[in-house]
């Protein structure tokens, strides 16, 4: 069954005189992985932070799952089930990898105790290789087992419903890659959960996307398969840097 | 710079002298408006409000004694006579809130004549200004020895200074063959000016002696009390003021100072209601120096405030409303004697004196040398508590042997 | 000899309730990036709450327990944690902005706050002092000829005891995981799901709460009344900057530190110094290790 799960309606963003985002509106299906690409400095970065409630847009709306984001709060949207990742990996450099992982179920109110979602904890471990990492502090990881930390602990904000992903694998060891594709793969069959994923290598959005959005200064220009949208004359000319 | 009146405006000036003088005295006889005497003193914080408060009570005490047994001022020999009225200014304990309070008291109440001053900033910041508007000020209870020393006109120190204090310590610990005296002085100007003086008076008197000046801020005084402790003194002399005499006391007993070794406590602090509470037995035994014990003999004027006080307070007067009620009649008696409220004429009769006070009669502000100068001298008592829990009255006076009432407990 | 195990006893007895006071300042820190400068005041509030209950409201509900001051100090920490998190959230919340102008306005909020507890106790109370009975008789070591008061040793160990207790909370728990998450990187945390505002409001009242019950605890030693903050917040400065600013473990260490360099300095040279040796400990550590014992070089703030 195919319905919709994120609805954007004429979301725009301003930086000063730089129009990040302009009026772009899309309606994403539940359980499809998307890839989203586009020329460096072509807003995508800035969709991701405006989905995830980073920036306030200066117009448009946001629905998740028939529930308006515009003005909720980062933890809020986590409590939704939207997680995202970040290109720089953010974690908790002192604290133990096991912690990294069980960090949103400390904050969400829930009864059990840590204890109890040990178990979890330690699946999200298996899932992305780290469990031989477990008591080590977060601090310790490559970028790539980072990035593969952020998604053990996207598995334990279940159930996912959205995960927007920039740029998992900049700078990652090509073994790494492998697990952090098994990993969206992962999250993506288990929850039906619909990922968009910010990425410069075809060959992994051709692998993981049946989808692609590609965006063009703050607009997206195109939308389709990888093939369909290869073929586009105005993708072409974006990546290009030639104007329409 | 000389110059000499025009012969017009000489005459306009006369002129408008008398009118002014004949104006005001008709005006006073007409209502006999009641003669406002200030009261400056602390009354919120960071100043010591309940001190003021206290204050404010002998003052307006003082008030209704004038008006109800002394007929006002300026009664029978003279015409006009009045009622006083007591005027209140708030000096928060800082100088600039006095100065501002008290150019508020002269222009707005015309007041003629200022009691109350609690503290010595206060005191010294509005001396020249009772110079410039030639008001008596009767400085009731702040003990800056510059205040007199200062020897200005219209001031006139009633309170004692640290030299009164230090006599009394000296004479005392001498008195009862005391030989080796620790003193422990806070870092404020009290403990670093009486403290070093204090020590000298002592060796100079041929007994050791030794000073420990310690951080008021600073609570835990166990290794200054360790050190004193290895000094083996016979006695202690305890200067804190406020919360460091209680840790002195407190921390002695830690150390097994106390409670063998007798312990003096610079003022009248165990007084308070809170002494017991806060020592228990360790305030059994302890000595302290006091301006006033309940049952000392008092002038007539003194047992009165003392009854009206219990009517009107529930509670036995303290020494800070004793004061401020005898300056106040003492102000009036002078008033009364000049036949005038003018700064000067009253200021001449205090210095001339023979007034009461609740303590003494005779008081008079003579010009005398140094810091003498327009004061008249408090007596101080040395007074031993000898039970736990024990009334202020029940203490023992120690000193001055005129007033003794019992022998020292060790 | 005898002196030098009194003064080692009592810098370990004083080492502890330091650690209390600046585990407060530095948690508050390590949480919401803010130096909390009201912490003397909600200390002095600790332990004027101490003085009422103990002294007045038990004795009224007629409430005779043994160790009744322990019961008080805990319930003063409570009342104080309470408290700290209503003035979080109506003074400090309001300006707690991260990133923003306002954010600078949070830390001169807690210093206003800091006179308007100060005065607001002399109002109240008056600029007397007060005390409350001794927690236990003094223990003489006979052997050693070492008295001890005993309300120094008691709030002492007590102080061990809620160190301990926050450890474990930190250490063993969910909510201290999350406070230690909000520590490392507030973003993160924030991305992670946890909820900033309230964590910031919890964060506070268990600091102030700390500093309240280090009062509490030190009524009888050092009395109640409204200036007896003074000495804790300058203490926990010194404390926290020797440590290292946001780590808790670099506050217990340097709490004891102090202490010790104190009360030795204080005993064997010369005791009217007791407060400078502290601040040429201090100076020292500004001057070869900026960043504390335990800090790190830059401050993430
Ligand atoms: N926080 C910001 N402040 C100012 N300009 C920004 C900010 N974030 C992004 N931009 C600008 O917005 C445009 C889109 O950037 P971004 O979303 O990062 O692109 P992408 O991720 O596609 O490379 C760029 O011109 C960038 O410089
Ligand atoms: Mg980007």
């Amino acid at each position: 069954m195919i319905s919709s799960i994120l609805q954007i309606r004429c979301l725009s963003k301003r930086f000063g005189g730089t129009h990040a985002v302009r009026e772009i509106s899309a309606d994403l299906q539940r359980g499809q992985i998307y890839g989203l690409i586009g020329p460096n400095g072509s807003g995508k970065t800035t969709l991701i932070n405006l989905i995830s409630g980073f920036y306030a847009p200066d117009t448009g709306e946001i629905i998740l799952d028939g529930e308006e984001l515009t003005r909720r709060k980062p933890y809020e949207l986590a409590g939704l089930g939207l997680v995202r990742t970040f290109q720089m990996p953010k974690t908790f450099a002192s604290l133990t990898v096991l912690e990294n992982v069980l960090l949103p179920v400390a904050g969400d109110g829930r009864s059990e105790s840590l204890d109890a979602m040990r178990d979890a904890a330690f699946d999200a471990l298996a899932t992305t290789g780290l469990t031989g990492m477990a008591q080590h502090p977060a601090g310790s990881l490559s970028g790539g087992q980072a990035m593969l930390l952020q998604l053990a602990r996207a598995l334990m904000c279940a159930p996912v419903k959205l995960l927007l992903l920039d740029e998992p694998f900049g700078g990652v060891a090509p073994a790494l890659k492998e697990r952090i594709t098994h990993t969206i793969r992962q999250i993506n069959e288990r929850f039906q959960a619909t990922v968009v994923l910010v990425s410069h290598e075809m060959s992994t959005i051709r692998a993981l996307c049946s989808n692609v959005i590609v965006m063009g200064n703050g607009q997206v220009i195109a939308q389709g398969t990888l093939d369909e949208v290869s073929a586009s004359p105005e993708v072409v000319a974006a990546y290009l840097g030639k104007p329409v | 710079m000389d110059f000499e009146l025009s012969g017009k405006l000489a005459i306009a000036a006369a002129a408008a002298a008398f009118l002014t003088a004949t104006a005001t005295s008709a005006m006073a006889q007409a209502n006999a408006t009641p003669v406002n005497i200030g009261v400056l003193t602390p009354l919120s914080p960071p100043g010591d409000s309940a001190a003021g408060q206290l204050i404010v009570r002998g003052a307006e005490l003082g008030a209704k004694y004038v008006n109800q047994r002394l007929g006002g001022v300026w009664n029978s020999t003279c015409p006009a006579p009045g009622p006083v009225n007591i005027v209140k200014g708030d000096d928060s304990g800082l100088a600039e809130k006095g100065m501002a309070a008290l150019r508020s008291l002269v222009t707005n109440d015309k007041i003629a004549g200022v009691l109350g001053t609690y503290d010595s900033t206060v005191a010294l910041a509005v001396q020249p200004l009772a110079e410039q508007y030639k008001l008596p000020l009767l400085v009731t209870q702040a003990s800056d020895d510059k205040i007199s020393g200062n020897h200005t006109k219209f001031t006139f120190m009633t309170h004692t200074i640290a030299r009164d204090r230090s006599d009394v310590v000296e004479a005392f610990i001498k008195s009862y063959g005391f030989k080796r005296v620790a003193i422990l002085a806070e870092n404020t100007d009290y403990g670093t000016s009486s403290g070093p003086d204090m020590q000298k008076r002592f060796v100079d008197g041929g007994m050791s002696s030794q000073l420990w000046i310690f951080d008021k801020t600073n609570p835990d005084l166990l290794p200054t009390l360790l050190q004193v402790k290895k000094f083996a003194p016979d006695v202690i002399y305890n200067m804190g003021v406020g919360a460091p005499a209680y840790l002195i006391v407190k921390q002695s007993a830690d150390v097994g100072l106390l409670p063998k070794t007798p312990m003096i406590i610079s003022y009248d602090l165990p007084i308070r209601p809170e002494f017991w509470r806060n020592l228990g037995e360790l305030g059994k035994n302890m000595i302290f120096l006091s301006y006033y014990q309940p049952k000392q003999v008092l002038t007539d004027a003194g047992k009165w405030l003392q009854e009206e006080y219990r009517k009107s307070y529930n509670e036995p007067a303290l020494y800070s409303s004793l004061a401020a009620f005898g300056n106040t009649i003492v102000l009036a008696q002078a008033m009364n004697a000049a036949c005038s409220t003018e700064g000067e004429k009253v200021s001449g009769a205090l210095v001339k004196g023979g007034f009461t006070s609740w303590n003494q009669t005779g008081v008079a502000f003579k010009q005398s040398d140094g810091v003498d100068w327009q004061r008249s001298v408090q007596p101080i008592m040395v007074l031993q508590y000898t039970k736990a829990n024990q009334g202020f009255g029940d203490a023992t006076i120690l000193y001055p042997p005129n007033m003794k009432t019992g022998e020292l407990v060790r | 000899m005898q002196l030098l195990l009194q003064s080692l006893t009592l810098a370990l007895l004083n080492g502890a309730i330091y650690a209390l006071m600046a585990m407060g300042i530095t948690f508050i820190a390590s949480i919401m990036r803010i130096i909390n400068w009201s912490t003397g005041e909600f200390y002095m509030v600790g332990s004027f709450a101490h003085l009422a209950l103990l002294t007045v409201i038990f004795p009224a509900l007629g409430l005779t327990l043994p160790m009744a001051w322990l019961l008080s100090a805990l319930l003063a920490m409570g009342l104080v944690f309470v408290l700290g998190m209503v003035v979080q959230r109506t003074l400090i919340a309001p300006m707690h902005r991260p990133g923003t102008q306002a954010f600078e306005y949070a830390t001169i909020m807690t210093v206003a706050l800091s006179v308007l507890l100060q005065n607001g106790a002399i109002m109240i109370a008056g600029p007397n002092q007060y005390s409350v009975p001794d927690y236990m008789r003094p223990i003489l070591l006979e052997d050693l000829e070492i008295v001890l008061n005993g309300s120094r040793v008691a709030s002492g160990l007590a102080a061990l005891a809620i160190i301990l207790l926050f450890y474990v909370l930190l250490y063993r728990t969910s909510l201290g995981l999350a406070f230690r998450g909000i520590a490392q990187n507030r973003l993160a945390a924030e991305t992670a799901g946890l909820n900033l505002k309230t964590m910031d409001m919890l964060a506070f009242g268990i600091g102030t709460g700390l500093c309240a019950v280090a009062g509490a605890l030190l009524a009888p030693v050092f009395l109640v009344h409204p200036l007896n903050g003074a000495a804790a917040t300058m203490k926990g400065f010194e404390i926290i900057v020797i440590g290292g600013i946001g780590s808790l473990g670099g506050a217990v260490v340097a709490a004891f530190g102090l202490a010790l360099v104190e009360g030795l300095g204080a005993t064997f040279y010369r005791a009217e110094l007791q407060q400078l040796y502290g601040f040429v400990f201090l100076i020292g550590f500004l001057v070869f290790r900026p960043q504390g014992l335990f800090g790190h070089r830059e401050r993430r703030v």
